[in-house]
C-alpha cells in the first residue's frame, strides 16, 4: 500500500510547493501578480484532485502528516527560487521533518 | 503589514480553535468522500467523487477556512500563525482514530510529532513566504 502511495504523495508535495512558489512570486513580481495568483489557484485545484487520489491509498492519519512534508520542500524551494535566507532554526526544522517522514514510512 | 503592529501577547485563540476544527472537518470530509472508492479508472473516480455529498461539504468549508486564516493573519504574524495552526495534524490523526477507527502505529504518531515539531521550527523561522492559503493541505 505504501509503495503505491509514493507517486501521488510526491505529486501532492511537488504541486503544493509549486503553488506556494507561485504565491511567493506574486509578491515579488508585482507586475505579473495576477498571472502568478491564477497559476497558484489552478495548482490548488490540481492539488485537491491529487490529494483525493492519495486518500484512497493511505489512512487519513498517515496521509496528513506525510503531506506536511511539503513544508520542507517549500522551505528549500523558497531558498533556491525566492532567494530567501534559511537560518539555523529552519535547517533544524527541515532535518526534523525528514526524521518524521522516515519514521512514518519505515513501517 | 508591519509585524511590529501586532500585539504578540494576544493570541487569537478562539480563531485558532475555529481553524483547527475547520481543518480537521475538511480532512475528515475528504476522507469520507473517497471511502470505498478506488483509483483504478481516474475518470470514474472523479465523477463518483463529484456525486459524494461529503466532497461538497469539505469544499464548502474552504472559503470559511480562508476567512478564519485571513482573520488570524490580521492579528498575528505568519511566523506565529504557522506553528500554532500546525496542531491540526495531530488533531486530525486523533479524530481519524476516533471516527474512522484508524489504527496508527507508534512510529506514525512519533513521526507526526517530529513533522509537527519541524513545521513549528520552519514556520517560526519566518522563512516561509506563503500568502495565507488556508485551503492548502498544510493548513
Amino acid at each position: 500500500m505504501m509503495t503505491q502511495a509514493i507517486l501521488p504523495l510526491a505529486l501532492c508535495v511537488s504541486v503544493e510547493t509549486a503553488e506556494q512558489m507561485a504565491y511567493g512570486l506574486a509578491g515579488i513580481q508585482r507586475h505579473q501578480r495576477r498571472r502568478w495568483i491564477a497559476l497558484g489557484i489552478s495548482l490548488h485545484l490540481l492539488l485537491l484532485a491529487l490529494w483525493c487520489w492519495l486518500l484512497t491509498l493511505l489512512p487519513l492519519g498517515v496521509a496528513v502528516p506525510l503531506a506536511g512534508a511539503s513544508y520542507l520542500t517549500i522551505a528549500l524551494a523558497s531558498w533556491v527560487i525566492l532567494r530567501e535566507r534559511v537560518n539555523r532554526r529552519c535547517w533544524i526544522g527541515i532535518v526534523t521533518i525528514v526524521v518524521g517522514v522516515a519514521l512514518i514510512t519505515s513501517r | 503589514m508591519n509585524p511590529m503592529l501586532y500585539d504578540q501577547r494576544r493570541l487569537p485563540i478562539r480563531l485558532f480553535i475555529l481553524l483547527w476544527i475547520l481543518d480537521v472537518a475538511v480532512f475528515m470530509s475528504e476522507k469520507a468522500a473517497v471511502a470505498g472508492s478506488t483509483f483504478d479508472v481516474p475518470a470514474v473516480f472523479y465523477i463518483r467523487l463529484l456525486h459524494q455529498p461529503w466532497w461538497w461539504v469539505g469544499l464548502a468549508m474552504g472559503p470559511l477556512q480562508l476567512w478564519v486564516w485571513t482573520a488570524i493573519l490580521r492579528r498575528v504574524a505568519l511566523s506565529v500563525a504557522y506553528p500554532v495552526s500546525s496542531a491540526n495534524y495531530l488533531l486530525t490523526m486523533a479524530a481519524a482514530r476516533l471516527v474512522f477507527g484508524e489504527q496508527l502505529g507508534w512510529s506514525v504518531w512519533l513521526g507526526a510529532v517530529f513533522i509537527t515539531a519541524g513545521i513549528v521550527l520552519v514556520g517560526s523561522s519566518a522563512t516561509m513566504h506563503r500568502t495565507g492559503s488556508a485551503t492548502s493541505l498544510a493548513g
